[in-house]
This record gives C-alpha cells, sequence and structure tokens, in this order.
C-alpha cells in the first residue's frame, strides 16, 4: 500500500470514533454475558429497557424463520430457548440495522439490494453451517448478514468515489473488492474491521467481516469459511438479488475445512433457497 | 386467472405474478408454489389477495433447453474465471438449473 493510501485508511480509522456506538442495550448484555452468574432473568431485565429490540426480539423468534412449536411470549423463555450467545447476536442483527441504515440514505446507494444481498448470504450460510456441522447454523447467519457491513461504511465515508467504484466493477465484470484494492489500496472488508472494532464485535464476526474473501487469514477459520462460502453460493444463484455482480471466486481450502461433500452442493443450494424465502420474513421484521 | 384472498391460500398454489411491497421489493415471485411462511409474510406486509395459476396446486413449469442455454449464457459471463475446479463446477451446474427453473416460471407466468 502506497503512503497516501495507508493515510487514508488510517484518517477513516479515526472518523470511525465518530461514528455512533451500537445500542447500550448490546454493550449491557455482552457485558453481563461475562459474569458466569449471571441469569437469563438479569439479561430480560436489561433487554426490557429497549422496547424496541425486545419485541423484534420476540417478533422474529414467533416467525416461521424459527418455526418453535410454541409460542415464545416472554424475555426469560426467549433467552432460554436461544441462549445467551443466541440472544447478543439477534441483539446485535437488530441494532445494527437500526444503526447503519441512516448512512446508506440516498439515490446512489441501493439499500434494498444490499440488504436483500445480505439476507440471502445469511440464508446460505445458516444452511452451509448446518451441512458442515463445524459452525453453529445461528452464528453463521449472523455473520453472514453482517458480512458486508463495510460497504455502508465505505458509503458513508467516500460516496462519490465508491459509487464510480460500483459502477466501474459492473462494467469491468470484477467483484467489487477487486475494483475497490485498485482504486484505494483497501476494500469494504477492511472498512468493516474498522467497524467491528469500534463497535468491539465479537472476534468471531468480527473475523468473517474482514477476512470473507480471504478466509485463509482468519483466525476463526471455519465461521469465516462459513461465510466466504455463503458469499460465492448466494452470487452464483443471484440469491436476493446481485444478479448483474460477478461471482467471487472459491477458496478452495475453506470449502474442504467446512467437509461438506461435492455430492451434497445441489440439496445446500436447493436448501438456501427455502431459507432465504423464510429470511425474508426476517429481513421484514427488522425494516418495519 | 383466479384471485384469492390471502387468507384462503393452500399450501402449493402457485402465484401468477410477482407479489411486492408498498415500496416496490418483490416479496414472493410468480410461479412459486406458496408455502406457510410466504402466507405469513405476505399478511404482514398487508397483502390482501393475490393472482395464482390455473391448473391447482404444484404444476411446476416445464425446463426447456433453451432455458438452459440461456441461464448458462448469463452464469458463464458472471462466473468468469471463477469457474475453475470441481465445486465450482458443480455450484455452477446447480445456478444454471435453479436459473433455468426461474426462466421458465417466468415464461409461463408472464
Amino acid at each position: 500500500m502506497n503512503t497516501a493510501s495507508a493515510d487514508r485508511l488510517r484518517e477513516l480509522a479515526g472518523n470511525m470514533r465518530k461514528l455512533p456506538p451500537l445500542p447500550s442495550v448490546y454493550i449491557r448484555v455482552v457485558e453481563l454475558m461475562r459474569n458466569p452468574r449471571t441469569s437469563a432473568e438479569d439479561l430480560a431485565k436489561v433487554v426490557v429497557n429497549d422496547q424496541v429490540i425486545a419485541a423484534k426480539l420476540l417478533q422474529i423468534l414467533n416467525s416461521s424463520f424459527y418455526s418453535f412449536r410454541q409460542r415464545i411470549t416472554t424475555l426469560p423463555r426467549a433467552i432460554t430457548v436461544i441462549g445467551f450467545h443466541g440472544l447478543r447476536d439477534l441483539i446485535l442483527t437488530i441494532s445494527a440495522v437500526r444503526v447503519v441504515r441512516p448512512w446508506s440514505a440516498g439515490r446512489s446507494f441501493d439499500d434494498r439490494s444490499f440488504w436483500a444481498h445480505a439476507v440471502g448470504c445469511a440464508a446460505c450460510a445458516r444452511v452451509v453451517a448446518g451441512a458442515s456441522g463445524a459452525v453453529d447454523p445461528e452464528e453463521a447467519f449472523t455473520a453472514a448478514l453482517l458480512h458486508d457491513i463495510g460497504k455502508v461504511a465505505l458509503y458513508w465515508f467516500l460516496r462519490d468515489e465508491f459509487v464510480a467504484v460500483a459502477w466501474k466493477a459492473q462494467d469491468a465484470n470484477q467483484p467489487l473488492y477487486e475494483a475497490e484494492n485498485r482504486e484505494f489500496e483497501f476494500n469494504h472488508a477492511d472498512l468493516g474491521s474498522l467497524l467491528a472494532q469500534r463497535w468491539k464485535l465479537p472476534d468471531e464476526l468480527s473475523d468473517s467481516i474482514s477476512f470473507h474473501h480471504m478466509p485463509g487469514m482468519a483466525q476463526h477459520k471455519k465461521i469465516t469459511a462459513a461465510v466466504h462460502v455463503a458469499d460465492v453460493l448466494s452470487h452464483a444463484m443471484a440469491l436476493g438479488g446481485g444478479a448483474n455482480e460477478r461471482v467471487p471466486p472459491l477458496d478452495n481450502a475453506a470449502w474442504e475445512s467446512l467437509s461438506i461433500e461435492p455430492e451434497s452442493i445441489e440439496q445446500v443450494m436447493r436448501h438456501s433457497v427455502e431459507e432465504c424465502e423464510k429470511a425474508k420474513e426476517f429481513l421484514a421484521i427488522l425494516n418495519n | 386467472m383466479p384471485i384469492k384472498k390471502v387468507d384462503q391460500l393452500e399450501e402449493g398454489d402457485i402465484l401468477a405474478s410477482d407479489i411486492g411491497n408498498n415500496q416496490g421489493v418483490v416479496l414472493v415471485k410468480a410461479g412459486v408454489a406458496v408455502t406457510a411462511s410466504h402466507v405469513k409474510l405476505l399478511k404482514q406486509w398487508g397483502v390482501l389477495s393475490v393472482q395464482i395459476a390455473e391448473g391447482g396446486p404444484g404444476a411446476a413449469p416445464e425446463v426447456r433447453p433453451e432455458h438452459r442455454e440461456r441461464a448458462a449464457s448469463q452464469l458463464k459471463s458472471r462466473f468468469g474465471d471463477s469457474l475453475a475446479g470441481q465445486v465450482m463446477a458443480r455450484i455452477f451446474e446447480t445456478a444454471v438449473e435453479i436459473c433455468a427453473e426461474r426462466l421458465a416460471s417466468e415464461e409461463q407466468y408472464a
């Protein structure tokens, strides 16, 4: 990276500090989870303070995306069913969408396509993780939903340049991150990494945001591999959109690390299409 | 084409046209066989009625060789040199089949 690009990335890292933090309910839940004596009731008392998050949480858990047999009507019950990590990840998803949505305001960013691809990739990641057995499907879903969050940050900071690069990538039939690397000498995954640091995201999520194009560089290799493969599959099927976008190359070592038989690929892809339909309900709840 | 209230939809009913929300986002595409989760999604977005295809539940459109050819040609350019190795070849084949099914269903319900 040349000096000017390095300076620019450093400046962006500084500017990240000006971005809003995640809502206090997320921060408090993460703090409480560090204490082994924390109970579901303790967490519920914190979550109930943010009525919007609490309501969306229950709505999502009662949607067909989860298909629980019995209705979940209280927060302690919800936390018992999805576990502490599941709670943290759901609050993170709801919070992140709420915080970044205003950043993408403006006609030159296709907010709908962005979230449609995020949901398509998340649906694939859930299926890929399930087929692999090596990654928690719900954690993979959250990681994949947020994997491209750096694009929104890049748009926020470098609006016109980012839009021009996105067009260039499409015209040259090139993956977006390659076009960004050529133009800026960094890409949306680097900005995602800075945002993950700003928000103090869990390491496994931060890794899958930072290294979804280079899964071999991640410390949390399995979850990053699941997100990487899901990104390839969702682009291949234009799941949730992205019909004009180039399919990124597959990292074979990442694929092999998931131990999915090549014979299962068709099943995984078709199942992902069904999951994506269910995940649209999830997105509708986040958007409402 | 018959019109059904969302409340009266049965699993397997085939949608005759794309169903969009008030922001123009397509929620469910034409040719899709309705599931319980679609009904829930449509209700959530306040959709009251939809047009369904004649011929009853489960009438899948016929995928012809020209659908596969069109799908393969579209996808070849999007895959570019990412189409390398046995795993990507399988992903490509399946993507072509899924895309051809979409094309056949769009044609049938256009």
